[in-house]
């Protein structure tokens, strides 16, 4: 894990040290491809052969509604975070939201197996501190594909990174390894359709994976309202430089 | 004075119209999937929403877009090859996507002018599971991308289709796109 996360770090700095980056705000810049396309195909492979036959047999094996709980109580742990960066980015309702969520579940929703806070409209904001980052002015940034952890940017890696060391912060001496095993598992459970579709649809799964990442995170950056003029004007760019 | 008012009315109620007209046309296409999605045989769905899904889109953009710069460098026959073999794989891929009944809600909200055309929100809301947003971008009257939660259907096909014609060139695209096709039919 010190030996992930110094070569995260190291790639970071490498990455982020390089020249300003030309072009569009939250467009793609895939400055490390060779690299990254390496990265993708050998966490694909064990992914295929190790993650996807667990994280199946997981979704066969445990009621629904058990998987659920898991999901609920990770994300309940994860609420904290958001609720912090959410008003770190100036929103305080939205920030107010993922707290009240966070107390609402951790007590009548028996420790956050439950999530009774969605039925009552208060819905999961899911602030970061990539995001965070982005609000403050930091709108390019490099595409790197992590091994093991995925798709990423030097922007949100930090906040990738912390993300998965959220559990054990938060639990203090609570915290058991066996939960990390089982918030990967049930994580990759929860993408199984998402990757099934990817691999139905994608000729190319890097650049599908890597451009659906960016647009994901643009749309979780302006909070699911992004420009709509940008995605007209994306495509009317192109066909006039063709014309 | 009065002449520039009725410009203005007339103005407002083409817009008026267009949003309805734009609402209306996704409402009616939702409702068709609903209905396909009560077919059991891929091949009955494909028929069943083939006609909905051509009057809809706007296939020759797509093709454009999706292909890149070097659309306009290809033989007219290649183009054509292209677009219905992308005809194809839409239509399947609906069919193949909305294959339970009754499946997934749809709830449309509104249409909305923007500089380049129309969108229409509206959201899909699995039987498990959290809606996803689905927006409907129109330009001259047809749709010519969709975006589901901020990922857009044509961003994607432009970097992955892009990515092969670099890579390997159109005849290797179409290739691998008409596996796809024959994949997305094939029943499970």
């Amino acid at each position: 894990m010190r030996y992930r996360n110094s070569l995260v770090l190291s790639l970071m700095v490498s990455l982020g040290g390089c020249a300003t980056l030309e072009g569009d705000d939250y467009a793609v810049y895939d400055t490390q491809e060779e690299f990254n396309r390496w990265s993708y195909d050998f966490s694909d492979q064990i992914d295929r052969a190790v993650l996807v036959p667990v994280a199946r047999g997981y979704q066969k094996l445990v009621p629904d509604v058990a998987e659920r709980g898991v999901a609920n109580f990770f994300s309940n742990l994860r609420a904290l975070p958001s609720a912090m960066n959410g008003l770190l980015q100036g929103k305080p309702r939205a920030g107010g939201t993922d707290f009240t969520r966070f107390l609402l579940n951790t007590t009548v929703g028996v420790g956050g197996l439950f999530d009774p806070a969605s039925r009552a409209g208060l819905m999961d904001q899911e602030e970061d501190f990539g995001q965070t980052l982005a609000v403050w002015g930091w709108r390019k940034s490099r595409f790197i594909y992590i091994p093991f952890m995925g798709p990423t940017t030097v922007r949100d890696l930090p906040s990738a990174i912390v993300g998965s060391y959220v559990p054990r912060l938060i639990l203090g001496s609570d915290y058991h390894w066996g939960l990390s095993v089982l918030d990967v598992v049930n994580t990759r459970a929860g993408l199984l359709t998402t990757t099934e579709m990817r691999d139905a649809s994608a000729l190319d799964p890097y650049a599908f994976t890597r451009d659906g990442y960016i647009q994901r995170r643009k749309y979780l950056i302006y909070d699911g309202e992004p420009p709509l003029d940008d995605l007209f004007d994306e495509f009317d760019d192109f066909e006039s430089e063709d014309e | 004075m009065s002449r520039l008012w009725g410009c203005c009315l007339v103005v407002a109620l083409s817009w008026a119209h267009a949003e309805v007209g734009e609402l209306g046309e996704i409402q009616a296409f939702h409702r068709s999937l609903q209905a396909m999605s009560a077919l059991s045989a891929q091949v009955d769905r494909e028929a069943a929403i083939r006609s909905d899904v051509l009057a809809l889109y706007d296939f020759d953009r797509i093709a454009r877009v999706s292909v890149g710069r070097i659309w306009r460098d290809l033989p007219t026959s290649q183009q054509d090859e292209f677009v219905a073999v992308l005809k194809d794989l839409i239509v399947a891929t609906y069919a193949r996507r909305f294959d339970r009944h009754p499946g997934p809600q749809f709830v449309e909200f509104e249409a909305e002018s923007v500089r380049g055309g129309v969108v229409v929100r509206s959201e899909v809301r699995p039987e498990e599971g959290v809606p996803v947003r689905l927006d409907y971008f129109f330009s001259g009257g047809k749709v010519f991308n969709v975006a589901a939660d901020g990922v857009s259907d044509l961003s994607l096909r432009r970097a992955d289709y892009g990515s092969v014609v670099k890579g390997s060139g159109m005849i290797a695209l179409l290739s691998h796109l008409k596996r796809k096709v024959q994949e997305a039919r094939r029943e499970e």
